[in-house]
This record gives structure tokens, C-alpha cells and sequence, in this order.
């Protein structure tokens, strides 16, 4: 029961206070601004998929580094070779099984699963109680927040586009200013600045 | 029409690319997450910079030579491991100068290996597979980070915590505590994007219109005997609307004509 609640508290902290874009601008790209709904979902469809399965890989990790004193940028190597591991085995998988589904989101999948999105969660889920209940809702929760965040920017920038800006305001400052607003009232929920 | 200026600034803009336009974090909005979430201070800019030209340098280098033989699903992994790789004893080297800053930026030091800037450019040279051309285009394109990143940096610190580098201002007594935050960020990564956009359309308007001015007048010196009241006569009749007559129609001239 403990579980499943840690589960449930990781994942909501996730999507909604310490929300990858609007918290600390983690994986925004040139997708996140640029690119069609299509390739929105798509791409934060793999995302989710990638901050599921490696907040496994960083819980094994952890535990393995537990007895040694290793820096931050060291962890990071570790889970770099697990996410490396876990992009080629879904690759040459899906090349196997499904060629012409893997066709359609070869180029998604590199910029997926490589992403600041998917390392800063791995990173900062190694803060946490160190259950894997908590490290799988925190990767879970990253994933659906930064889908989330992703429509969110998507219709915004819809809507900004139909109204009449400044030249030199149209495309990313307005939508930057955007999304620091939306951070902005995300900060007032929370109510202090989030470690890093 | 001429237009040799705006050319010759389209020729020298292209050949320059990353540093008068097409900046990496300005227009093509990679590198975000340094620029706008890490940059409080003018240190942590500076040593976020030096991680990523550290890795950035390397890495174009060798996407160069060697991006053409590796098949492209493997490109991704190789070249984010090897940054990683290149980031650890960078981190120890940085940690002995600037302890408390290092510590300041936490994860976005490591995640400098997986950074935009660094794949998209790695997998755009690889197709190419000219060095010298990486390196240049590497050595441009973080020309315009560093003014960025230091940029910002330098705003947010000053106005935000009242110092530059960590010496304090004495005549900046208002401190704007929301710089500090990424909203902060995103509002002076924004204005700063408006700016160098306003700056460049204002640059090539000029051109334009320097080069609109020389060609008039060329125009006027060579149809030096025209009087001015008269500036269409010489021109043929389609375009002279003082001169131009009503052709009959292919039924005739119509009534009352």
C-alpha cells in the first residue's frame, strides 16, 4: 500500500511541481517550439517510454553505486550507458519486429531518448527515497508532465501566432515569454526555487 | 536592381554563421535549458561555456573524421558517451577553481553530454565529413553561445543578486529577485532574442536602402536631360500613363468615340 501511495505522490510531484519544462527548461528543443502535433506526440510518447524504463536502469545503478563515492557527472556516465543499451536494444528490436513502424520514428527516437529530459530525471530521481516505487513514479510522472507541457506550449503557440505581434517578437521570444509566465505561476505553487 | 551591399552582408552573414546570425540559442532555440535555467551568475555561465566548447570541440572534430563510417543509429550513443567521458575530469578540474559554483549548477553540468547543440551539429557534420569546416563552424557557433551565455548570465547576476562575478555593485541597490528563477531566464533569453532579430532586420534595411539610393540615382544621372516635371516621357508608351491614348478594341472604336 506504501508503494502504490509513493507511486501515485512521485508521479503527481513530478507532473506538476517539478515539471521538466516549466520548472527547470529540461529537454525544450527544437521539437518542443518548433514542431507539428504529430511529431509532439510522438516524441513525448517516446520520452515517457524512455523516463519509465531507464528510472528502472537508474534504480540498479544506485543500488550498485551505493557503497561508493561517486560524483555527479560519474553517475551520469553510468546512466548515459544504460540509456545507450536501452536505445540500441528497442532499435535493432524494432528493426527486427517492425521495419516499417521503426521507418516512421527512426529520427524521433535518437532526439527521445537523448535528451536532457530523460538524464536530468535519472539524475534527480537518485535524490529520492530510494524505493523503486518513488524512482518509477518520479520517471513516469516526468514523462506525462513533459507531454503535457509540450500540448500546452503547442496550443499557446497556435494561439500567439493569430495575434498581431511585433516583428521582432514573433516566433521564439513570445513563445519564451510564454512559457516563463506559465513557469512563473508554477513557482508560486510551489512557493520556493527547486534544487538542482 | 544592384544590391551589391545587401549581397555582399548575405555572403559575409552565411559565411559567419552561428556568430552575426543564426545563433544557436537565439534563432535556432538549442541549448535552451543552459541558457535560461543555469546562467544565475556570470561564473556559472562561464563554466557552463567551458563544459560545452570542451565537449562541443572534440566531438565536431570527430563526427567529421569519422561520422560518415558509423551507421546513424549508433552516432547518438557514441557521441554522448564519449562527451560524458570528456566531462568527468573537466568537472574535477572545475570543482578545484570554482567549488561552490559547481555545486550551484548540479545536474545541468552532466547533462551538457546529451545538450541539443552538440547532437544536432555532430549529426549535421557527419553527413558532410569535412573537418576543417567542422571546426570552424564548431568554433562560430560556440562564439555565439559564449555571448549568450555570458550575456545572461551577466544580467541576471547584476540585477538579480547586486554583483558581477561575485564582487558586489554598490550602485545597483534594487535587487530583482525573480531573475534568479527560470523565469527570470526566459524573460531575458526572450528580450535578447527580440533584440538581436530588431538589430538585424534594422541592419538589412539600411543595406537595402543605401543600395535603393545608389541606383536612383545612377537612374537620374544616366536620363540627365529629362526635365523633371517630365520623368516618364522618354519611357515607352505602356508605361507613360500622361502619354498613353485609348486603343480601339478588336470590334472597333466604341460609340461616342
Amino acid at each position: 500500500m506504501d508503494s502504490i501511495v509513493l507511486f501515485f505522490l512521485y508521479a503527481l510531484t513530478a507532473i506538476l511541481m517539478e515539471n521538466a519544462i516549466f520548472t527547470r527548461i529540461l529537454g525544450s528543443g527544437q521539437i518542443a517550439f518548433f514542431g507539428s502535433l504529430k511529431n509532439i506526440l510522438l516524441h513525448s510518447c517516446l520520452l515517457t517510454l524512455f523516463t519509465t524504463l531507464c528510472s528502472f536502469i537508474s534504480f540498479f545503478i544506485n543500488r550498485l553505486l551505493y557503497d561508493y563515492t561517486v560524483s555527479t557527472t560519474e553517475r551520469a556516465f553510468c546512466y548515459l550507458i544504460g540509456i545507450a543499451l536501452l536505445y540500441l536494444l528497442f532499435y535493432l528490436g524494432c528493426d527486427q519486429l517492425l521495419p516499417i513502424r521503426l521507418r516512421a520514428v527512426k529520427q524521433t527516437l535518437s532526439v527521445s531518448a537523448f535528451n536532457c529530459a530523460v538524464l536530468g530525471s535519472m539524475i534527480l530521481a537518485a535524490n529520492l527515497q530510494n524505493s523503486l516505487s518513488s524512482t518509477l513514479g518520479y520517471g513516469i510522472g516526468t514523462g506525462i508532465g513533459y507531454m503535457l507541457a509540450l500540448l500546452l506550449i503547442y496550443f499557446g503557440r497556435r494561439r500567439l501566432e493569430l495575434i498581431a505581434l511585433p516583428r521582432a517578437f514573433k516566433g521564439l521570444p513570445i513563445l519564451l515569454l510564454y512559457i516563463g509566465l506559465i513557469s512563473l505561476a508554477v513557482y508560486g505553487m510551489i512557493g520556493h526555487q527547486l534544487p538542482t | 536592381m544592384y544590391l551589391n551591399k545587401i549581397r555582399q552582408h548575405s555572403r559575409r552573414v552565411h559565411r559567419f554563421s552561428g556568430l552575426l546570425t543564426g545563433n544557436p540559442v537565439l534563432s535556432l532555440g538549442l541549448a535552451l535549458p543552459f541558457a535560461i535555467a543555469s546562467t544565475v551568475s556570470l561564473q556559472a555561465a562561464f563554466c557552463i561555456f567551458v563544459g560545452i566548447a570542451a565537449v562541443t570541440l572534440p566531438m565536431m572534430l570527430l563526427s567529421a573524421l569519422a561520422g560518415r563510417f558509423l551507421p546513424a543509429w549508433l552516432r547518438f550513443p557514441l557521441f554522448s558517451l564519449c562527451a560524458a567521458g570528456l566531462l568527468i575530469p573537466l568537472e574535477s578540474f572545475l570543482t578545484g577553481l570554482f567549488p561552490v559554483v559547481l555545486n550551484s549548477i548540479g545536474l545541468y553540468f552532466p547533462i551538457i553530454a546529451v545538450n541539443t547543440l552538440l547532437l544536432f551539429h555532430c549529426e549535421k557534420e557527419a553527413e558532410r565529413g569535412r573537418p576543417l569546416q567542422a571546426l570552424l563552424h564548431a568554433l562560430l557557433q560556440l562564439s555565439g553561445l559564449a555571448v549568450v551565455l555570458l550575456l545572461c548570465g551577466a544580467i541576471r547576476e547584476a540585477f538579480g543578486n547586486g554583483s558581477l562575478w561575485g564582487i558586489s555593485l554598490p550602485f545597483l541597490s534594487y535587487r530583482l529577485g525573480g531573475l534568479l528563477i527560470p523565469f527570470g531566464g526566459c524573460i531575458v533569453a526572450a528580450m535578447l532574442a527580440a533584440a538581436a532579430r530588431y538589430l538585424g532586420r534594422l541592419l538589412r534595411i539600411s543595406l537595402y536602402r543605401s543600395d535603393l539610393k545608389k541606383y536612383t540615382q545612377t537612374l537620374f544621372e544616366a536620363n540627365e536631360q529629362l526635365p523633371e516635371e517630365d520623368l516618364l516621357a522618354g519611357l515607352p508608351t505602356a508605361v507613360n500613363p500622361a502619354g498613353l491614348q485609348k486603343q480601339p478594341g478588336p470590334n472597333g472604336p466604341k460609340k461616342g468615340e
